[in-house]
């Protein structure tokens, strides 16, 4: 390999020019001729049994095609269970429309065809569909009551899933201890309001029985696998197509009932079908994330050292678990990271994840890890107040140090490297040493001002083992196939999609590295299962890991033949020849100089030059899995200020100090970073679906499910660290869902940094205003 | 989200507008949309016509005179706050006017439409309790004038009757004695106030409150005047105790209306009296 020339730099972004000037293609932006749109009708209840269903005054309205309820879709696309093979676990059956019983409001009950939406919602609202309301249940804790109701009649039980986690003589630890600290935790429903939301353009053509579907979503050839498997049609003639995905956070990586029910109206209409979300669907039937109820423990000795932790984690999954990765991760994730970048001799977790009648909840950017690193990090705090120990010192006294490394985890997670201790450090040098003086000006301006740590580590990149050893056709790896063109320009093509995330571009620069050619020089497509190899799509921070590491071996296989090719040309041992950017010679020969044109076209046009045993073409696939998983980690320190009179709270400083390994593009990781953080911000302060007793949303427009804005977000100053990961190819490590792992954590350790000055604390996120000011007065 | 169907008709005069409203049984004034539509795409509203007044000629003007701010009602709020003379003549109207949604709105969205939309949680309906102002309406029984104080009847709810409509604001100038503060509480800046207050005091010679207005939104079902905390005020040196006594009071008789996504009533009472009282005390400050 030649020396890094673009890996490492702030390369600008391929992909910016066209969303910026806003000629993205995104699903809704297609067209096909002879199209019709859907729209659906959806549960207004939250739980009931559907005794009728009457369409026939919408199918009888002018422009309108079809109207199909369960009945008519389920002899051509079964219904499908989200089971995992995790020891115990249960889900009920899920369909493409609601079958006899609804379970969450915004489950769709039927599907209506007409010549255009607008036709189509004038038509839903003329269907009637006759509900047996029955009692909903919304309190994850009371559905495991055995009088409780049932939200799957059939599994007899509303626990999904229950398991311990851990190791360690916990129980020792506790009696040892001199300062146990506890918390109860409960973290705010969220969902993730992606800016394009979701949307399905299926196509079946009748003479080549081939179905495309354009889809925004984030796993191509899951869906292509699992529509076939659906509607039995063979794999090779399901093409999925995805261009730009305007945000997915993990919300698009399912089977989606109403995308299958459009799918599989494609089939029987005969002509293309659209469905376009609007976003009063979105946030009734995306998938929801984080609403984990956490109780802990946290035992410490006199010196503020961690003997033990114990945790109680119930995770409310809502009415199905969506397929196909279940609705289990969440739960599992906020148990078995819990104990973070810390030395934490033993561990006992136990995990009920509970059916409710609530929109499925499933994985979401960072996955279980806020709700993990908070309860830790506010263990933590309480932990420095009972002894007197500042934030910074206990957990200067807990982290791992390089000495520790490579460590274990009481939940058997294994951190190989890292700099959990100087992350800390470099963060407290961010933050500097003026909050004294900070906490007297906002003082004087009726404002508390609080300092929270996160320090944390984040999983990314996980292998093999993590959804397909649990039965889910979720692969780890991915392909790549880079190919020289006859004139020296290169073609990447990428089994995952690169959806914003700036993948085209870093994979751009590993190739161009790698292959030795300038970055001009190189296209990088994909998103088009016909065209590309096979991947496992944009999820768990795994792209600068597997996507990376796949373009870097196809490369650098193409480079190796690319070689072979000159040196046959220039009479050469192939050791001799040297490739830089984009010009091959022999070494120590300048006049054998010559484009990577030359050589390529002689690869394609000029065969009849080469011998039999040199390869014809230029073109190669790569194949990467990485290891079981990467283990980035960093601190986060904000600081808020928490206006006495309001509650308002403002995160007025926020500084992050990151280590993912080797930085392919620091701004694309800083981009990552940012967004993370805002995200996480909207977690800790906004972010949050309200239902009301009755399981009726109220938070259905953006107007009361509140997002962070531009003005909530402050300057966010971000320093690397890079700890070569010892595993991964280039050294990488997953880095896309870290900024929304550690912020929660540090804005809500601010905020009772802050409160606790007057005695008080708050445990719930959002932390609203409301919430602030009760707990000043109430503990004043 | 798609609205339901409807006619739509651009008026070019307030009698072709008046006309288009009497031809209809619900026919919905648009001005610059930006409450209507939404609740439009929803089908929470499902108006049979829709008349589009944003372009009359004689409704896209404001002016200054005899001490009188009168503003068209296809005029958008955006070219008032950038204007400075308005801003000259009435600060504290381009003061609520920055805390009205973000400026993407506000330049579509016009004063006489927030209103006649009437949210208990708008700024401009407080403003124009705060300040005396009225509205002067056109209708199919002559023009007349209704007064802030007889405008908004519930939440979304006013004294407008069938076919009747606003072809202007008339905001008083505050006099040069009289000092004013808005102010709010919100979750996000922009976004519809948890508790808000307007508010003003003129001083006499002596540095006794001689008048004094406080008016709330965002915390009952219409902006509603602090009686309570007007009559403490009245007569008073305006020390730290009587705005504490003022602030206090501020909700005496006033009927707080929360939720369960945004705030209770008790947080926006609380929060309320805090607004109130850093209001008036920045009204005061600015006297001295």
């Amino acid at each position: 390999m030649t020396a890094a020339r673009y890996v490492g730099q702030r390369v600008r972004r391929s992909e910016d020019p066209a969303l910026l000037a806003g000629r993205g293609r995104f699903v809704d932006d297609v067209t096909e001729p002879r199209q019709a749109e859907v729209a659906f009708v959806r549960s207004p209840i939250a739980s009931g049994r559907i005794l009728r269903i009457d369409t026939s005054a919408a199918a009888a309205l002018p422009g309108v095609l079809a109207a199909f309820t369960a009945a008519d879709l389920a002899p051509y696309c079964p219904g499908w269970r989200g089971l995992l093979n995790w020891p115990g676990m249960v889900a009920g059956e899920q369909t493409a429309l609601a079958t006899g019983v609804v379970r969450h409001v915004g489950e769709p009950v039927v599907l209506v065809v007409a010549g255009s939406r607008a036709e189509a919602e004038d038509a839903a609202e003329l269907v009637v569909v006759d509900y047996e309301e029955l009692p909903a249940v919304l309190d994850p804790v009371a559905a495991l009551d055995p009088d409780s109701p049932l939200v799957h009649e059939d599994l007899g039980t509303n626990l999904c899933f229950t398991s311990p986690f851990g190791s360690g003589d916990v129980d020792d630890a506790f009696a040892r201890a001199d300062t146990v600290v506890e918390v109860a935790v409960q973290t705010g429903r969220h969902t993730a309001v992606a800016l394009e939301m979701r949307g399905v353009l299926a196509s079946y053509d009748r003479d080549e029985h081939t179905l495309t579907v354009r889809v925004s979503t984030q796993a191509p050839q899951m869906l292509q696998t699992l529509y076939a498997r659906l509607l039995g049609l063979p794999e090779n003639a399901v093409r999925v197509v995805t261009e730009h995905v305007g945000g997915a956070f993990g919300m698009k990586a399912f089977v989606y009932p109403d995308e299958v029910a459009v799918v599989t109206a494609s089939l029987l209409v005969g002509r293309p079908l659209k469905w376009t979300q609007d976003r009063y669907e979105s946030l009734q039937s995306d998938t929801q994330a984080r609403d984990e109820r956490v109780t802990a423990a946290l035992a410490v000795d006199a010196g503020g050292r961690v003997l033990g932790l114990r945790s109680e984690v119930v995770s409310d999954a809502g009415a199905y678990s969506m397929y196909p990765r279940g609705c289990v991760t969440e739960g599992v994730q906020v148990a078995t990271i819990m104990p973070g970048p810390y030395r934490v001799p033993a561990y006992a977790s136990s995990l009920r994840v509970v059916f409710t009648n609530k929109t499925p909840l499933a994985v979401y950017r960072a996955v279980g890890h806020p709700p993990a690193i908070l309860v830790m990090e506010l263990l933590m705090d309480e932990a420095a107040r009972a002894l007197g120990l500042t934030a910074d010192e206990i957990r200067r006294r807990n982290l791992l140090a390089p000495a520790d490394l490579p460590y274990t985890s009481p939940t058997g997670n294994v951190y190989d490297s890292g700099s959990h201790l100087e992350s800390l450090e470099r963060a407290l040098a961010l933050l500097g040493d003026d909050v004294g003086d900070r906490r007297r000006d906002a003082e004087r301006r009726g404002r508390l001002l609080g300092v929270g740590f996160s320090s944390f580590v984040e999983l990314s990149a996980p292998g093999a083992m993590f959804y397909g050893a649990k039965g889910a056709p979720i692969t780890a790896h991915d392909q790549v196939e880079v190919t020289v063109q006859p004139d020296g320009s290169v073609t990447v093509l990428l089994g995952t999609p690169g959806q914003g995330q700036g993948l085209h571009t870093t994979a751009a620069q590993v190739v161009a590295d790698a292959l030795g050619v300038r970055l001009d020089d190189v296209r990088v497509v994909s998103g088009d299962t016909r065209v590309v190899p096979h991947g496992s799509g944009v999820w768990a921070s795994r792209s600068a890991v597997v996507s990376v590491g796949a373009a870097h071996a196809a490369a650098t296989e193409v480079r190796r033949r690319l070689l072979v090719l000159a040196a046959h040309l220039f009479e050469a041992d192939p050791d001799d020849v040297e490739l830089v950017d984009g010009v091959v010679g022999v070494r120590g020969v300048p006049a054998s100089r010559t484009g990577v044109a030359e050589v390529a076209a002689v690869a394609y046009w000029g065969t009849h030059r080469l011998p039999a045993d040199v390869e014809v073409g230029l073109g190669a696939v790569g194949s990467y899995s990485g290891p079981p998983y990467t283990f980035n980690n960093g601190t986060h320190v904000a600081v808020v200020e928490v206006e006495r009179a309001t509650g308002l709270v403002r995160v007025v400083d926020y500084a992050v100090v990151e280590d993912c390994g080797v930085l392919v593009n620091p701004d694309i990781v800083d981009g990552q970073i940012r967004g993370g953080v805002a995200q996480g911000l909207g977690g800790a302060l906004l972010e949050h679906v309200v239902l009301d007793p009755i399981g009726q949303p109220q938070t259905s427009t953006l107007l009361d499910y509140l997002l962070p804005t531009a003005v909530d977000v402050p300057d966010i100053r971000i320093e690397h660290i890079e700890t070569p990961a010892p595993t991964t190819t280039l050294g990488t490590k997953g880095v896309g869902e870290a900024g929304t792992a550690g912020a929660p954590a540090a804005i809500h350790c601010a905020v009772n940094d802050a409160l606790a000055r007057e005695g008080a604390r708050v445990w719930r996120q959002p932390i609203r205003p409301e919430d602030v000011l009760a707990a000043l007065t109430a503990e004043r | 989200m798609k609205t339901a169907p409807f006619d739509y008709v651009r008026a070019d005069s307030v009698a072709d507008a008046l006309a288009a409203l009497g031809s209809a049984d619900d026919a919905r004034v648009l001005a610059g949309g930006q409450s209507l539509l939404p609740v439009m795409a929803l089908r929470l509203a499902t108006p049979e016509l829709l008349v589009d007044i944003s372009r009359c000629p004689e409704l896209r003007t404001y002016r200054r005179e005899d001490g009188v701010l009168t503003v068209g009602a296809a005029v958008p709020v955006r070219t008032l706050e950038l204007d400075p003379a308005v801003g000259g003549a009435h600060p504290l109207l381009v003061r609520t006017l920055r805390l009205v949604a973000h400026p993407e709105i506000r330049a579509r969205g016009t004063l006489c439409g927030s209103l006649a939309h009437a949210d208990p949680a708008a700024e401009l309906p407080a403003l124009l309790l705060a300040t005396d102002g009225e509205v002067e309406v056109a209708g199919p029984d002559g023009p007349r004038r209704v007064a802030a104080a007889d405008l908004f009847t519930g939440p979304f709810g006013t004294a407008l009757g069938e076919g009747e409509l606003v072809v202007s604001a008339r905001l008083p100038l505050p006099a040069p004695a009289a000092r004013w503060a808005v102010d709010e509480v919100s979750r996000r800046p922009g976004d519809f106030a948890l508790a808000g207050v307007v508010c003003g005091l003129e001083l006499d010679g002596a540095g006794r409150c001689s008048s004094a207005r406080v008016v709330l939104f965002g915390v009952a079902g219409t902006p509603v005047r602090a009686a309570g905390a007007e009559q403490l005020l009245l007569g008073e040196r305006v020390t730290g105790a009587v705005l504490d006594a003022a602030a206090a009071a501020a909700f005496d008789g006033v009927e707080v209306v929360g939720d369960e996504v945004h705030a209770s009533a008790d947080y926006r009472r609380r929060a309320g009296r805090a607004l109130v009282r850093r209001a008036l005390a920045a009204v005061a400050e600015d006297r001295s």
